[in-house]
């Protein structure tokens, strides 16, 4: 069932469109993921669903409700700020309370519910203290109580874990999908970590100047990325891409530097889109060092990464592509390159926009 | 340890410049009427409390001896000075510290401009308007009354007051009014229940200052009052006698009149202190 719902919603900050055109489902129980560099808009949308921003167009549905004009107050929804915005001069039982003061509920059942919620998250040695005399780790849970205790329609998080150190942070999103799954809250969440976007998200939304690039499962944006921004953004390092020329039906393709790639499933998709100068996008992954490989370059760096090695080659004067392959023994000078065409994307050169198949 | 040392006794040095003043008046109002006069000065004195009591009208009979005419004026004065004091720090607190919050998160129209202006208020002496105040206070029949002082301190305190408490709630998140708003309060009780206990130290600074303004203030009170609404500051200096300036008395004016401001700085300091919201917020 449909949870929130955003009808081409956008927002100006007097010339500066924050936010253009978004629409999007969210459904029960599902955990949506906002990713995208900072400035693309992820946070103001969050902020326009939450009311804290007024949209300049556009509608805001919350369980089959418009809300669009409401007050925060009015909307059942919870949000966990960046910042934790635990108010300092209320102790962590008083911080989870609050919003249940607000809503008139009975002392005994406040008293039952912040001890419920304190259990869940491992904070009732911790009820008295005030929220200085915390560590920041257990202040980002008494944030997460203190927006679970009211039991929302919609649970909104901006950057949660952005204040903890690396290894806090892992800790905290391995217990958030704990607490997904054992809660089913619906959640919609900001980020511009893409690693926490891919381990948690059941469906990411990527964002950029203000747009939805693409919707997807994290496989979906990893593997079929909608544009060249979503598949240089998803992946560390990014996707590559290698621009190439269309020769015509079984002539293959020409790269910058002269050589000739041939794979009829590509040219076939081409073809189909009537399109001349095309870019392959293929992941470090998907390339690898190989005695006959179809492009020759040269290595330029390596970097060890445990058990692989990222290779920097250059194809081509000035185009570097990265490779991620397991050869161990020292590398140098030249190679060539095994495309695994199964997992590559064609991008038209002039939209940016993936070229789909038959079969997506 | 000899710079320990040095720094010691400059300490003390620097101690002796400034509360010497404050010893003196205060030995003055304990020191029997011939010691006042004594050269050189008596460190070690017979006390007495004869002129708080005369000040305070408890030993009338003894007032005749210092040439004092009549009652002392100075409990009725002492009186309007905590109510004409106290009413216009109040008020200029509270309106100072809602029209900061405004400033500080919304969108004012011209903000900048009127920031500009009402803290131009402050930028000519308060001396010049002093004629003006006056013809304007008598025709409005303002003159002598307590709501005409309050009225008059609470706006040459309310820039001040803007000013500072501006600085203040720009220092406190909005994440905090916003995450009372989502949890289900309205802007109002956000700004009493979240804000307000935040700026407390900034509250307690501004009520200091504000309040010693309007507690010393000498000027305005001169002019501007006769009787009813006359303040103790002008009614101190004016304490005289028929056969001079009744120092005594003065000197235990003066003592009474310290109390108020120090004891309530004493009760908000802790509040002075700032550190109560460090650390909470990560930034």
């Amino acid at each position: 069932m449909e949870r929130v719902r955003l009808e081409s919603l956008s927002k100006r900050f007097g010339a500066f469109e924050a936010v253009r055109n978004v629409t999007l489902s969210v459904f029960e129980g599902e955990f949506i993921v906002f990713l995208g560099p900072s400035g693309c808009g992820k946070t103001t949308t969050l902020r326009m669903i939450a009311g804290l921003e007024k949209p300049t167009r556009g509608e805001i549905f919350i369980a089959g409700k418009r809300v669009t004009l409401l007050p925060p107050a009015r909307r059942n929804i919870a949000f966990v700020f960046q910042n934790y915005a635990l108010y300092p001069h209320m102790t962590v039982f008083e911080n989870i309370a609050f919003p249940l003061e607000a809503q008139r509920v009975s002392r005994e059942d406040i008293r039952r519910r912040v001890q419920g919620v304190a259990k869940i998250l491992g904070l009732e040695h911790l009820l008295h203290l005030r929220p200085a005399q915390l560590s920041s780790g257990d202040m980002q849970k008494v944030a997460l109580g203190r927006a679970m205790v009211r039991r929302p329609q919609v649970f909104l998080m901006d950057e949660p874990l952005s204040g903890l150190d690396a290894k806090h942070r892992e800790e905290m999103r391995a217990e958030l999908k704990r607490l997904h799954i054992e809660i089913h809250a619906t959640t919609i969440y900001v980020t511009h970590d893409q690693v926490e976007a891919m381990s948690m998200a059941d469906r990411i939304v990527v964002m950029n100047e203000g747009e939805i690039q693409q919707v997807g499962s994290p496989k979906e944006v990893y593997l079929y990325p909608e544009n060249l921004f979503v598949a240089h953004f998803i992946g560390s390092p990014g996707m590559n891409f290698i621009p190439l020329e269309f020769l015509g039906e079984g002539r293959g393709f020409r790269l910058e530097n002269g050589d000739i790639l041939r794979n009829e499933m590509a040219e076939r998709l081409v073809v189909q889109h009537r399109v001349r100068e095309c870019i392959l996008g293929v992941r470090p992954e998907f390339l690898s060092l190989a005695p006959s490989g179809e492009i020759r370059g040269k290595i330029v760096s390596v970097e060890p990464l445990g058990y692989k090695n990222l290779y920097a080659v250059e194809i081509a004067p000035g185009r570097i592509v990265r490779v991620e392959d397991m050869r161990r023994e020292k590398f140098s000078g030249n190679v060539s390159l095994a495309v695994h065409w199964e997992a590559t994307c064609l991008f038209n050169r002039e939209t940016g926009r993936r070229m789909r198949g038959e079969h997506g | 340890m000899v710079w320990k040392m040095v720094k010691g006794i400059l300490i003390v040095l620097v101690l002796i410049f400034f509360l010497l003043p404050i010893y003196w008046i205060v030995a003055t109002s304990f020191k029997q009427w011939p010691d006042i006069f004594a050269i050189p000065p008596k460190f070690v004195f017979r006390g007495t409390f004869v002129h708080y009591l005369t000040l305070f009208n408890i030993r009338p009979e003894e007032a005749a001896k210092f040439g004092q005419v009549g009652k002392s004026l100075f409990p009725p004065r002492f009186l309007n000075s905590v109510v004409i004091a106290g009413i216009s720090t109040v008020l200029s607190v509270a309106l100072g510290t809602f029209s900061a919050y405004a400033f500080s998160r919304f969108r004012v129209r011209g903000e900048n401009d009127l920031l500009f202006f009402i803290l131009s208020t402050r930028m000519l002496p308060p001396i010049v308007v002093g004629i003006p105040f006056f013809v304007v206070y008598r025709a409005l029949g303002l003159i002598d009354t307590h709501i005409g002082l309050i009225l008059l301190y609470m706006t040459f305190n309310l820039s001040f007051s803007v000013w500072l408490m501006k600085g203040f709630m720009d220092e406190i998140p909005r994440e905090f009014e916003e995450a009372a708003l989502i949890d289900g309060y309205t802007r109002f009780e956000a700004f009493f229940k979240v804000i307000l206990p935040q700026a407390l130290s900034g509250i307690a600074a501004t009520a200091v200052f504000c309040l010693i303004a309007a507690w010393n203030e000498f000027f305005f009170a001169l002019i501007l009052t006769s009787e009813k609404a006359r303040t103790a500051p002008p009614s101190i200096a004016a304490i005289q006698g028929t056969s001079g300036i009744n120092w005594g008395q003065i000197a235990a004016g003066v003592t009474v009149f310290l109390l108020p401001v120090v004891v309530f700085t004493f009760f908000v300091r802790k509040y002075l202190a700032r550190g109560l919201t460090f650390g909470v917020i990560k930034r």
